[in-house]
């Protein structure tokens, strides 16, 4: 039976105006790099975010408009996680309340303290949203009018430019990890415990409320990997897993972002089940299956087994011989640590002789 | 095994933080938590271990920090073919012609902070919640049943803790009441606090001038620990950089990718696909022209901040 490695996304947006914004800083790019453009030497222009492309031998560039992958994937799940603070580490209930939603672990998080770090990578990769289409953009004069209080020789009325543009078009593309989907680590081993394990009842039991949950706690290892080392964690149910993705895919179908003179709305998404990873590719255009409400009630697969379990005393054993290595080894490195110091004090010792006897 | 394929890999949006010697975050490993801005970076955006990393991914193996320390070591033969592979990077470079240098165009991206110690330079207002972070439960009572009494309100509910304050120095800072209040503050070091119902400023540089330490006479508050307040964003700037990577595989490669996802991550959020799988015999020099050879790029680091 055919499993499915991983999910390949494109989508087709389409707006008005700039909906994503980049720093001050990028006059002196704009400035360098833009051809044919009008230049601006002041500070208070506001620029589009772009991508550079096709350098030419004057050393100017085109450019395409984006919405920043790190944008959409801000909108894409700002009604999950309002608000993200990392003063919730010090609270066990607003941490497990956090983490254990569907948003989080579609999307990832990091929390640290000095005591303990908590992470889990996103399974959700998506690039740029780069323009598609040949809008130009232009900067836009605009005035904004109210007293000063700073200086009352200055006129009260100021002039600011912005970049602004039409209608617009963008394309993004993206994957969705299954692998990643599949696990969260509670193993500090392999650098990305993403769960304390001894919360995973009170995790499961949040979880719980927002979706339905088949998960189980234990020691798992990577399939066919040549790290033999098992790894404490949760491992999530093939339902699970579609669940999540169809969430997922959901969300980006009726991506919408507005702003207040501007939007940009998902008009199409396709998505490829990745069953080969070297014919089910991302520039092959055969295999691509447009998204419907209706196609992603019916969307089901069957998810690769990425992790196979490993009996607990037969992890416990590998375990205790990794941890018994492991002090082995610092207490190697205290003893030559310590060898070191002293014959660096011997040495100084010996100096200090030399230098008195002179 | 004979490495008698060609894997063509292509990248998009992988992002690479240039200047990180201003960055207030953390960096947390196995010997414990450094300063970002202490710790040390590649000169080089991509190098051979990035590549091997995504090599790893796409066969099914977990990624090894290189600069942190981890319990986790690479798998040589993967390094070996990445170390093998060749790299073009198709990112405009900006051009300054004036030094004749080059670097990367950056976007200014908003970044949440994961270390909450993280504190707003921002002049804030001093408010009761405050004031209650800093004088703690029960001397907040007394403090409270104070003004109540010097007021003869419910000062809490009447007044903002800032224009408490203005009306509390104009008219009852002779208060014997006040002034014991006001030794027991100092008494448990709470100075920031008397600092403040005493309304003491900044210092001009020409009071600085007169007395060098009337520095002790700044107000405290916006920088005492229980009472600082902490943000948990700030901005940065990342360079996005999209190229092709050529690697040659072996047909056992080939069937570890295979079995595997087929996507991986490259740098920061950066997509890393699967474009073709090319034969040996088909391979022309052509295929290879602005490519450099991965072990020919540099891997030497620098200290982020110099």
């Amino acid at each position: 039976m055919k499993t499915a490695k991983s999910i390949l996304i494109r989508a087709n947006l389409k707006g008005y105006g700039i909906v994503n914004y980049d720093g001050g800083d990028q006059k002196f790019t704009f400035n360098a790099l833009a051809r044919n453009q009008e230049k601006s030497r002041f500070d208070n222009v506001t620029y589009a975010k772009r991508q550079w492309t096709s350098m030419g031998e004057d050393g100017k560039c085109d450019y395409k408009i984006i919405i920043s992958g790190d944008c959409l994937k801000h909108e894409l799940f700002k009604e999950d996680v309002a608000f993200q603070s990392p003063n919730i580490m010090h609270h066990k209930s607003l941490l497990l309340n956090n983490i254990a939603s569907p948003a989080m672990l579609l999307r990832g998080y990091l929390f640290a303290t000095k005591d303990q770090t908590i992470k889990r990578s996103g399974a959700i990769t998506l690039t740029d949203a780069i323009q598609t289409c040949n809008a130009m953009s232009s900067l836009e004069t605009f005035s904004r009018s109210g007293e000063k209080i700073t200086d009352e020789n200055q006129s009260d009325t100021s002039f600011f430019k912005k970049e602004t543009i039409g209608d617009i078009s963008y394309r993004t593309r993206g994957a969705i990890d299954l692998m990643q989907l599949q696990f969260l680590s509670t193993d500090q081993t392999f650098d990305r415990l993403g769960l304390d394990p001894d919360l995973f009842e009170e995790y499961v039991k949040i979880l719980s409320t927002r979706m339905n949950v088949d998960a189980k706690l234990g020691y798992y290892k990577i399939k066919d990997s040549v790290i033999d080392i098992p790894e404490y964690g949760v491992l999530f149910s093939n339902e699970n897993v579609v669940d999540l993705t169809k969430l997922f895919l959901k969300k980006l179908l009726k991506f919408s972002l507005k702003k207040s003179k501007a939007f940009a709305d998902v008009i199409d998404v396709e998505y490829k089940i990745v069953y080969d990873p070297l014919t089910d590719r991302l520039n092959d255009e055969n295999g691509w299956t447009k998204l419907t409400t209706d196609s992603l009630d019916a969307l089901t697969f069957e998810v690769n087994d990425f992790y196979v379990p490993v009996d607990y005393d037969e992890a416990q054993v590998v375990r205790k011989e990794m941890d018994e290595n492991l002090k082995a080894v610092k207490a190697a490195n205290k003893v030559a640590k310590e060898d070191k110091a002293a014959v660096k004090a011997k040495l100084k010792a010996e100096k200090e002789n030399n230098n008195e006897s002179k | 095994m004979e490495k008698n394929k060609y894997l063509f890999l292509e990248f998009e949006n992988a992002g690479f933080f240039r200047d990180i010697s201003r960055s207030k975050d953390f960096v947390f490993d196995l010997n414990g938590q450094i300063k970002r801005m202490d710790s040390i970076q590649y000169v080089e955006p991509i190098t051979v271990n990035q590549i091997s990393n995504a090599l790893h991914v796409l066969m099914g193996e977990r990624p090894v920090p290189s600069l942190r320390a981890t319990q986790m070591h690479r798998i040589e033969d993967i390094f070996e073919i990445a170390s093998n592979g060749y790299l073009k990077n198709d990112t405009v470079k900006e051009i300054n012609k004036k030094n004749n240098t080059s670097r990367y165009p950056e976007q200014t991206l908003t970044m949440r902070k994961a270390v909450y110690n993280s504190f707003s330079t921002a002049p804030t207002i001093i408010n009761w919640d405050r004031v209650r972070r800093l004088l703690e439960n029960e001397l907040n009572d007394k403090f409270h049943l104070l003004l109540n009494e010097l007021f003869g309100i419910n000062v809490r509910i009447t007044y903002t803790c800032e224009d408490a304050m203005v009306l509390l120095r104009k008219y009852h800072s002779g208060n014997s009441k006040l002034k014991e209040f006001i030794t027991i503050l100092k008494n448990v070091g709470k100075v920031p606090m008397v600092d403040y119902i005493n309304g003491a400023q900044k210092p001009t540089p020409s009071e600085l001038a007169k007395d060098p330490n009337a520095v002790g006479k700044l107000a405290t508050f916006n920088s005492n620990s229980r009472t600082l307040i902490t943000t948990n964003f700030g901005v940065d700037k990342i360079t996005k950089l999209h190229g092709k990577i050529i690697v040659a595989v072996s047909e056992a490669d080939l069937e570890k990718i295979r079995n595997n996802k087929g996507v991986a991550k490259l740098l920061d959020g950066g997509l890393l696909w699967i474009d073709k799988v090319v034969d040996e015999d088909e391979m022309t020099d052509s295929m290879l022209s602005e490519y450099v050879k991965i072990s020919s790029i540099s891997t030497q680091t620098k200290k982020a901040k110099q």
